[in-house]
């Protein structure tokens, strides 16, 4: 018997990190399934507001007419903002985006000018955007309105796809964790055998055996949880930067529900796969987990 | 009507994985009896006693230990069976990172032990008894074989145990500490009625202190009772 406890605990340390971090990993993805369904009206709100709806001008118009129509656009119920692109800007636009310029080759500019503009998210469905394409053809000097219709008839549905996805990977993950975490607490096992041996001999039950085990593993998913907060925080702060929309407070209670879900899920998981596998081996006999 | 026995085994067979090692054991041991288990290597006496601390599943026959009764003995119930008992052997030595009374200290803790001043009450008694009152500040490797060897038979006294089980407890000691630990095993038998099963290949010991013997050999345990080794 050359080796300690204490020792061989020390040595063992590594893979409690992996655990650990596997741990915070299956709670990072849960927590970003959590903050998606709590978010799920704003995301919506989000995509169906930057879905931008063209209204394609005929050439040879004056510009007062396009600015009148700019200004009704302005005025109507549905609109949340609006922006009038001359043909000009269109083909600044153009080379910008694609970096030839159509100009040299046809000799005149093939681009339209438009009147941009974004609905607000309730009229951002397809019949309500069919009668605002109808009613803005009426105009003359419309000659036809565009917009992403693919992407209004799929948003729907994203938003709940995305976290159902996002749910099953972590689950799987959670699978994987298990058995990392089995894996440790074979080795932590093996390592302090001698330990184990001796309160099996003289009569410790397996509840106690397993209590300093179960401690620890309370402990790493705590410390596993708050590593995954501290990443879901980071993500909430990078999202609110560019997505106004996205507003956590407004959401406050059931985000800070979510957190906590997150703690006790972390360890629940650490604690309950540590103490089946603490059980597990005590079935076994140690000297044979090698 | 003597009291009934301490252990008995009745048409016992014991297995290691699933070959038979001992068929259709029978045995008896009272209070305060001292019993040696001798025989060949590889013919079962380290079976036997891990049959009898529940270490070895009982499957046929019946079996009762220190008032247990080994066939309905479960994972939830063998830690009562051992505290109830001592158990000593050869390789089952002192946590070597801890000093003497630490390593008993454990033991009481991890029975449910929590009175800090019964357990130091305990742990001063169990060393007194085998008489290293003042060593327990010392660490396992500061102590020689033979008093590392008491502090394994205080260890098995810790939770004044009815039936000492004994596999080779003088296996790695030189003659004089050896007839030291039997001394020892001995006293505590008749001082405290304590019954000892004592597994050993050690026959000079066997003539030095003559007990009743149990012999296993081809598969059987035979019971010399008080055989005579000349
Ligand atoms: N864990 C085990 N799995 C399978 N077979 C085992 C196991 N332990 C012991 N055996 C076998 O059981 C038989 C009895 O072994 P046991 O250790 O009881 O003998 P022993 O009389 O104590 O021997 P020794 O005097 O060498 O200590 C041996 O043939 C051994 O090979
Ligand atoms: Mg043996």
């Amino acid at each position: 018997m050359t080796q300690t406890g204490r020792l061989s605990a020390k040595r063992s340390k590594p893979s409690y990190v992996m655990a650990v971090i596997g741990v915070a990993l299956v709670l990072f993805l849960l927590g970003l399934a959590g903050l998606l369904v709590i978010q799920a009206n704003n995301l919506k709100i989000h995509f169906k507001e930057s879905i931008e709806i063209q209204v394609i001008l005929r050439d040879n118009i004056r510009s007062q007419d396009a600015q009148a129509l700019e200004d009704t656009i302005s005025h109507l119920p549905f609109t949340k903002s609006v922006s009038y692109v001359t043909k000009d800007q269109a083909l600044q636009n153009y080379k910008k985006d694609f970096g030839d310029d159509p100009d040299t080759l046809l000799q005149y500019n093939p681009l339209y000018a438009s009147i941009n503009f974004f609905a607000k998210a309730d009229y951002v469905n397809a019949d309500s955007l069919k009668n605002i394409e109808n009613y803005l053809t009426q105009h003359d000097i419309v000659r036809e309105v565009y917009y992403r219709k693919d992407l209004v008839n799929t948003l729907n549905g994203n938003v709940k796809r995305v976290s159902v996805i996002i749910l099953a990977l972590s689950v799987l993950l959670a699978l994987v964790v298990i058995i990392l975490i089995d894996n440790t607490i074979r080795l932590a096992m093996f390592s302090n055998r001698f330990l184990i041996k001796t309160m099996q001999m003289v009569g410790a039950t397996r509840w106690f055996i397993a209590k300093p085990f179960d401690l620890r593993s309370i402990w790493n998913g705590l410390i596993s949880a708050l590593v995954a907060i501290a990443g879901l925080l980071g993500v909430i702060y990078a999202v609110e930067k560019n997505m106004p929309e996205f507003n956590s407070n407004q959401n406050l209670v059931m985000t800070i529900l979510l957190l906590l879900c997150m703690i006790l899920i972390g360890i629940c998981i650490s604690l309950l796969s540590t103490h089946r596998s603490v059980m597990k081996y005590l079935r076994l006999q140690l000297d044979e987990l090698y | 009507m003597a009291e009934s026995p301490i252990a008995e085994l009745r048409n016992v067979n014991i297995y290691q994985s699933n070959a038979l090692i001992l068929g259709n054991v029978n045995l008896a041991v009272s209070k305060g009896e001292f019993v040696y288990l001798v025989g060949k290597t590889g013919t079962g006496k380290s079976s036997l006693l891990r049959t009898l601390y529940g270490d070895l599943p009982l499957r046929e026959g019946e079996g009762r230990v220190v008032g247990f009764d080994l066939s309905q003995i479960t994972w939830k119930t063998v830690p009562y069976l051992r505290r109830n008992l001592g158990v000593v052997f050869q390789d089952f030595q002192l946590l070597t990172d801890r000093n003497v009374h630490e390593n008993l200290g454990f033991v009481l803790r991890s029975t449910g032990w929590k009175d800090k001043e019964r357990m130091e009450e305990k742990i001063n008694d169990v060393l007194d008894k085998v008489g290293l009152k003042t060593k327990g500040f010392k660490m396992p490797f500061e102590l020689s074989g033979g008093e590392q060897q008491r502090v394994d038979i205080a260890r098995a006294m810790l939770n004044s145990p009815k039936l000492i089980l004994a596999d080779e407890p003088t296996g790695n000691l030189d003659p004089e500490t050896s007839d030291d630990i039997m001394q020892l095993l001995f006293q505590i038998a008749r001082d405290y009625g304590t019954s000892v099963i004592m597994a050993t290949h050690d026959y000079i010991v066997l003539q030095k202190f003559p007990s009743r013997v149990l012999r296993t050999e081809q598969g059987k345990v035979v019971d010399n009772a008080t055989v005579s080794f000349a």
